[in-house]
Formats: structure tokens, C-alpha cells, sequence
């Protein structure tokens, strides 16, 4: 996350050593900006928590409308793969 | 202490067998001389990275701190090149690795595959379609016959889709449920 973070912010790296020293393709050094970093790597988190959350309400939602079209748990268990 | 010169010791009559000293002597080769024992390891230098690393990038680099640098005694020495990861890796979870030579400025693959199409070449690799990413160990022997007495450099490069991290999971939250690991690299010489 905190990777894909600094690439947001600095398009130029592509590599992180220990996770503090940034570099670009040709091997220079990329000073980061912290504060970019910390604050895109806070929205990827909050993105990320946010599309699991959607993901579970989905499956909830589709849950509830096969079982009011009658489909039993084990019946909607077969059809789907899970609860 | 008295000193001995002579060209050769050979065993006395029919005995194939020289002894030198007895139990708990040390038989020392003194620093700075060659000793010659064929098949044997004469110098062994080891890198234990324990650090991360993360790298993006289609094409080969260098995974900065997984490199040694060993100066072989003979040009006849072979050098056994041995390396180990711990790594994971987003995107189609493809990544490649290879250990090149490096001796002045030339750079010498070893070790690799034949060339197979457009196929990349690699020592180790991983190439999966799930949706789970997880920590893989790879691990690789040469032995590489350089003919120098140059120093030589032996680096651990990697080419990757997405994101390659050595030595720590793809999440690397702080907590019970993810590690950080070790990679190492390893040269001996061998004497010929």
C-alpha cells in the first residue's frame, strides 16, 4: 500500500530499500515527500477498506433477494459457492 | 621452533597416509598464502540482507543489498554462487530473478535457460492467476568459473509485473498476522 503510495505521488521510483530510500530507473535517489506519502497512502487504506465493505454488502444483498425469491441457504450455497 | 625446508613430505614406506600434528594442535596456513587443495573451499563470502526491498519494473535491476564481492586466489578457482529469497508480489503475481557477474564493467549472465521465444529468462520465478499473494522462497546454485583474480561482484537482479517485495509480505500491516524475513547470497571458492 504505502508503495503503491509513493509511486502515486512520485511517478519516478520504482524501487524502495528498507523502505525509506527511493530510487528511479536509472538509479538516482528520489527524495520523498512525506506528507504526500502519508496522506495518499491514508486515502489507498480508506479505498481499500471501503471496497471490502461494498464487496460484503453486495454478497449480503444479493443474499437477501435470492432468499425472497424463495431460494433456500443450501439452495443459494450451491448456486453462488458461498452463504 | 625450528623450521623445516623442504619440497616434499610423503609418507614413509607403503603408507598412502600423511598426518599433520595431532588432536588439538592447530595447523595453521599463514594469511596471505595460497593453500592448494583441490575440491576443496578455500574463501566463502556470505550477504545476509535483512532489510526489504520493493521493486517495479518490467525489465532486470538490481535488488539493492542482495550482492557480494569475492576476489578469487587462482584463475583456475570455480566460484559457487549460491542464493536464497523470501518474496511476494502483486499484479499477475509474475516475477523473475537472475544472479549476473559483474567484473570491472562487464556484466556476464549465468546460469540461465536457453533461450525459449520471447520467454523471459530466469533462475527463479512465479507466475500465478489467484487472488492470494503469497510468500514464496526461491533458491538457486552456480557454479561459475570466472578465470580471473579480479574482484567480482555477484548481484541477485529482478524483473517483475506489478510489485515485487523481498523480505516482507505484499501487506506488510504491523501485526501478528504478517512476517519479514531474510534473503541471503552466498560465493565460495573452490579450488581447482
Amino acid at each position: 500500500m504505502r508503495f503503491q503510495a509513493i509511486r502515486n505521488v512520485h511517478p519516478s521510483v520504482v524501487s524502495l530499500y528498507d523502505e525509506t530510500e527511493a530510487k528511479d530507473k536509472d538509479g538516482n535517489i528520489v527524495i520523498l515527500d512525506q506528507a504526500k506519502v502519508d496522506a495518499e497512502t491514508a486515502r489507498l487504506e480508506t479505498e481499500q477498506a471501503n471496497a471490502v465493505a461494498q464487496k460484503a454488502a453486495d454478497k449480503q444483498s444479493a443474499h437477501d433477494k435470492l432468499s425472497a425469491l424463495g431460494l433456500s441457504d443450501a439452495e443459494i450455497i450451491a448456486l453462488t459457492g458461498g452463504a | 621452533m625450528s623450521k623445516l625446508n623442504v619440497d616434499t613430505i610423503e609418507p614413509e614406506g607403503a603408507s598412502t597416509t600423511l598426518t599433520l600434528g595431532a588432536s588439538g594442535d592447530t595447523v595453521t596456513i599463514p594469511s596471505g598464502a595460497t593453500l592448494s587443495a583441490p575440491g576443496h573451499v578455500i574463501q566463502v563470502v556470505s550477504t545476509n540482507m535483512n532489510t526489504t526491498f520493493t521493486y517495479t519494473g518490467t525489465t532486470y535491476s538490481d535488488v539493492t543489498g542482495l550482492s557480494l564481492s569475492i576476489t578469487p586466489s587462482s584463475t583456475s578457482s570455480k566460484i559457487l554462487v549460491h542464493y536464497d529469497t523470501v518474496s511476494a508480489t502483486t499484479g499477475s503475481y509474475k516475477y523473475f530473478l537472475k544472479v549476473v557477474r559483474l567484473i570491472g564493467a562487464t556484466t556476464t549472465d549465468l546460469g540461465l535457460p536457453a533461450t525459449a521465444g520471447s520467454r523471459i529468462l530466469g533462475q527463479i520465478g512465479a507466475h500465478g492467476w489467484n487472488t492470494v499473494a503469497p510468500d514464496m522462497v526461491g533458491s538457486f546454485t552456480f557454479l561459475d568459473s570466472p578465470s580471473t583474480t579480479s574482484a567480482i561482484t555477484y548481484k541477485v537482479q529482478v524483473s517483475t509485473e506489478g510489485a515485487w517485495y523481498l523480505n516482507r509480505s505484499v501487506d506488510d500491516t504491523d501485526s501478528a498476522d504478517f512476517g519479514r524475513y531474510v534473503s541471503n547470497i552466498t560465493a565460495m571458492e573452490v579450488a581447482a
